[in-house]
């Protein structure tokens, strides 16, 4: 029986059992039914029907006859008033059926999903439904790297949708018990990210004595990065061994005051970039250029504001170049190697 | 039953709302009774409820019962309060153990009610805002329901099965280990 009323009107499903009772129930009872509703259970089922008042006392008698007759005894009655009684816990608005789920173990909980189809897998829901798996981690150097990194243990490598690391200057000179955060540990977070298939990795290194020692090396691949944003970052490489399709579903780079990123070797690995947002980015090759050509096809935005020492971007078609890059939108480089932009 | 809550509550300068069931019965209530339920406490805080609050969801057995309920929590409430500006004095802190077992005692007696008047309890506590009493009474329902069997608490509940047999082999086979 399905009963997916609204809280109201589950006070008035009162017609349970049978429909052919149900049905004469609500004939006979419909016009004050709220009101006199659960007076009427309590003395049908101790078998006082009879000094009810006119429609209660109708349906009482059916129950009774049901139940073989008036002779009856009065336990035989309650069994019988029992099996006729109507669901009440499926009646039961689904919130209030959520709270009492959320009160079971797990395992009862989940056995309730057999019962019928108004309960089918309402357990799922019985918690409010968590965030999407997100991980902010901020870190300090007076923060043990090592607690860090068994945090990430214990979450396990359960998705990621979103991974943040964000690594805060902060008082390097009273004596502490544990090490500072080193490179290894920011690669075994990255390692982590990368485990977790995170879709979207900021990470952010405002300590700005780490940004000039740090080098971030990616060794893993990430299957389902999509957006990969890499503020303040010192020298990040990425591992060879990866071949060119480290990152398969890549399509937003944000590099913001990046120290040095082999951006070459990035875009390389990155079959479908589609956006590449360059700011405050310092490294250029001897000539000051920058070498976007190796994307493949896909990019259709260039960003390259606040780039002082960019004085050229290299853009030139390849051979198997779907449609040539657009003329870049905040471009302020003398010169750009662009077919189109050439052409325009 | 009309009329509770002119008996043993401190009736010198306690505020009385009278609370009107959905037959049109008459219960007077302090407002310290009546403000363990939120909807009432807002309609108070909000001045409506002068003339009486009508409960159109509850019916005077009910109302009764959640009355004595609130009743007996509200005075425990006003003990707390009590205690804590004494908090030194051990004989006191006994007096309040002695106190909250009596609760919990008064709260398992009072559970002691057949199935429909528990899940008529459950709505008025859900639609009156009785934080206290509707955890009770859900957590009656969930202790019923905990390590039984589908076929139990349908067999308890009256719950029709309206699952194939195909559907419900396939949700046992889903969540198997639930089932071991």
């Amino acid at each position: 029986m399905r009963r997916g009323k609204p809280p109201a009107a589950a006070m008035h499903s009162h017609g349970g059992g049978g429909s052919k009772r149900q049905r004469a129930d609500e004939d006979a009872e419909q016009p004050d039914a709220v009101s006199l509703r659960s007076g009427t259970e309590m003395r049908c089922s101790a078998g006082k029907g009879s000094e009810m008042a006119l429609p209660l006392g109708a349906s009482c008698s059916k129950k009774r006859r049901a139940s073989g007759g008036g002779g009856v005894a009065e336990g035989d009655q309650i069994a019988a008033a029992a099996a006729e009684e109507e669901d009440r816990i499926s009646a039961l608005p689904e919130d209030l059926r959520l709270r009492i789920l959320a009160l079971l173990p797990h395992n009862s909980a989940i056995r309730t999903g057999a019962l019928s189809s108004s309960w089918r897998a309402l357990w799922a829901r019985r918690w409010p439904t968590p965030p999407p798996p997100s991980l902010e981690l901020h870190h300090r150097p007076t923060d043990d790297p090592d607690r860090l990194l068994e945090s990430l243990e214990r979450r396990g490598r359960r998705h990621l949708d979103h991974f943040a690391l964000t690594l805060h200057f902060g008082d390097y000179r009273s004596p502490k018990s544990h090490r500072y955060l080193g490179d290894e540990d920011i690669r075994r977070c990255l390692d982590y990210a990368a485990a977790c298939d995170v879709e979207d990795l900021h990470i952010d290194i405002t300590d700005h004595f780490l940004r000039i020692s740090s080098r971030l090396s990616f060794l893993s691949q990430f299957s389902r990065l999509v957006r990969l944003s890499l503020l303040r970052v010192g020298s990040v490489s990425f591992s060879y061994s990866l071949g060119s399709s480290a990152f398969p579903a890549l399509e937003i780079i944000h590099l913001r005051s990046a120290r040095s990123v082999d951006l070459n070797h990035l875009l390389w690995a990155s079959p479908r970039v589609r956006t590449l947002d360059l700011r405050y980015y310092e490294f250029v090759d001897d000539e000051g250029a920058i070498n976007v050509s190796p994307a493949q096809g896909h990019l259709r935005s260039l960003t390259v504001p606040e780039c002082n020492r960019i004085t050229d971007i290299n853009a030139q078609r390849r051979r198997g170049l779907r449609p040539p890059l657009p003329p870049p939108q905040q471009c302020l480089v003398p010169h750009l190697h662009h077919p189109l932009h050439c052409a325009a | 039953m009309a009329s509770a809550g002119s008996g043993d509550e401190k009736a010198a300068a306690a505020a009385m709302i009278t609370l009107i069931s959905s037959d049109n019965e008459k219960f007077e209530v302090t407002e310290a009774t009546a403000t363990l339920s939120q909807t009432i406490r807002h309609m108070i805080e909000d001045g409506c409820t002068d003339g009486g609050v009508p409960l159109p969801n509850v019916t005077s057995k009910i109302l009764a019962r959640v009355i004595e309920y609130c009743k007996k929590h509200a005075t425990a409430a006003a003990g707390e309060e009590g205690s804590s500006s004494s908090f030194s004095d051990a004989a006191f802190l006994e007096v309040d153990r002695a106190f909250l077992e009596e609760l919990e005692e008064f709260d398992d007696a009072f559970l002691e009610v057949d199935r429909a008047t528990l899940f008529d309890l459950i709505l008025a506590a859900n639609y009156l805002d009785i934080k206290g009493l509707l955890n009770l009474t859900c957590q009656k329902v969930a202790d019923s329901v905990k390590g039984k069997t589908p076929e139990q608490i349908r067999e308890m509940y009256n719950i029709v099965n309206d699952l194939t047999p195909e559907e419900e082999a396939e949700i046992r086979r889903e969540t198997q280990w639930a089932f071991e």
